[in-house]
């Protein structure tokens, strides 16, 4: 089993997309303990995601986890997101050397919507923390979210994310209420994919090619014959979040809205919510769409954040998934054309 | 913007992968590969159905001992209950250091098809 932990909701950046609240709470080693008794039963091998709010802040408690995990005859695996900024040799060294994945959060140029408590420049002491992730995880992939204010930085962002030493470039648009995209913002999106998949195209053949895996996705809902062949709704309890107080949620947007909550780290799961969540159907607008099934028009979180119901999706959600959609297909043939081996190679292996 | 089905697919110029469990992994050079093909094409069945693998998964163990593929089956079951899937037999290798996120969500997705996985 997969548990995404809440460790702490507080932070220690001030993004200006970010919907979390921070009010002080923090996870114990005794919740954490419950849920690797509730994995142990029913699962052969546990997975945490260290997660926040800013996870870093629970450094001794994660050290305590794994501690903990260590005397366990149970196989783990760990990962976590970060926004670096805690991040220092010491900690990198013993993350990596305990086989924590570390994803880090940072927008490369767009990262003027991510300030310091003081109203101060993330960007440098950030890219910083990249370069010593990098050190000692050469494969580590950014997690950059593209907000509309900052939309026309996107392309630069990743070229920026690529020079710092990222070899993959995950992104994805600022969803929600505090996420004002319009026409105009979506139409340069647009263009920001567009040169990222140009650029995508021209490095593919070449040592510095790299992951962008927003476009790969949807080549592969293709040639894998959809969507549900390729990721998977959270929805399904493959990756469930956890909060402080180790109440159990389908996914991450879900946490501390009491309707989903669908077990305890105490008492395990509650079987007639977890079924009443499962959510693998399309919405009903998207009822009679060819590009249905390679459309995330089905995950939960982002139609909650986007329209309040998991099984709405939002004209912003629609418009960008056919986007990507047109990009990918358009790229794929692209690469097939020029690269058919590597191409191969690359996306049928 | 607006919420828009589109009525008509285009035909798309790369293709499609047609391919059975087996045969994928008989043509995988890593375990970490034909545990990443089992879950694809694991994948590809509905929701709440049996599993069934037939045939050898190859690469023979070297000591003729069990074959343990960890990860997630990906439709949970709908109690809540056991989500990991055990291959059981006498052939394949085990490798528990296999890295399944390319069945993660589409945020995770170090993909296969990026460096990342590779």
């Amino acid at each position: 089993m997969n548990f995404t932990l809440h460790l702490t909701d507080m932070c220690n950046l001030r993004c200006e997309y970010c919907t979390q609240t921070r009010n002080g709470r923090r996870m114990s080693l005794d919740t954490v303990k419950r849920l690797i008794d509730l994995s142990v039963k029913n699962s052969l091998r546990t997975g945490f995601c260290f997660y926040g709010g800013e996870p870093m802040l629970e450094f001794s408690l994660i050290r305590q986890i794994i501690d903990y995990c260590k005397t366990l005859d149970h196989r783990f695996s760990f990962k976590m997101n970060t926004n670096g900024l805690l991040l220092n040799e010491e900690t990198v060294k013993y993350l990596s050397d305990n086989n924590v994945g570390i994803g880090l959060s940072i927008d490369g140029l767009m990262q003027k919507s991510r300030k310091m408590p003081d109203g101060s420049d993330s960007l440098e002491a950030v890219s910083n923390a990249a370069r010593l992730v990098l050190e000692y995880q050469p494969k580590a992939a950014s997690r950059t979210v593209i907000s509309p204010e900052n939309v026309d930085l996107f392309y630069d962002s990743v070229l920026y994310l690529l020079d710092l030493g990222f070899k993959t470039v995950i992104t994805t648009p600022a969803y929600g209420k505090f996420a004002a995209w319009d026409d105009e913002k979506l139409r340069r999106l647009r263009i920001g994919y567009e040169k990222v998949s140009s650029m995508y195209a021209d490095r593919f053949g070449t040592d510095v090619r790299f992951g962008f895996p927003e476009l790969e996705s949807k080549i592969l809902t293709h040639i894998r014959g959809g969507i549900s062949n390729v990721t998977r709704c959270h929805s399904d309890l493959s990756q469930c979040s956890v909060n402080p107080e180790g109440n159990i949620y389908p996914c991450i947007q879900f946490v501390d809205r009491d309707e989903y909550i669908i077990g305890t780290a105490e008492k395990g799961f509650f079987a007639d919510r977890v079924s009443s969540l499962i959510l693998h159907k399309s919405p009903k607008e998207c009822e009679g769409c060819a590009l249905s099934d390679r459309c995330l028009n089905f995950c939960g979180c982002t139609n909650l954040i986007e329209t309040g119901q998991i099984d709405r999706i939002s004209p912003f959600h629609c418009e960008h998934e056919r986007m990507l959609i047109d990009i990918a297909d358009r790229l794929g043939e692209s690469l097939y054309s020029k690269y058919p081996e590597k191409f191969i190679q690359v996306f049928y292996k | 913007m607006k919420i828009e089905p589109v009525r008509k697919l285009k035909k798309i110029a790369y293709p499609v992968a047609v391919a059975s469990a087996v045969a994928v992994a008989a043509a995988s050079m890593t375990s970490c590969n034909i545990a990443k093909n089992i879950i694809y094409n694991l994948n590809r069945n509905p929701s709440g159905s049996e599993v069934v693998i037939e045939g050898a998964v190859p690469y023979s163990q070297p000591d003729g001992g069990d074959v343990e593929l960890m990860g997630d089956v990906p439709y949970s079951q709908p109690d809540g209950g056991d989500n990991d899937l055990r291959l059981e037999g006498e052939t394949a290798y085990s490798e528990p250091d296999c890295d399944f996120e390319a069945n993660g969500s589409s945020s995770d997705f170090a993909g296969v098809g990026s460096p990342a996985a590779e």
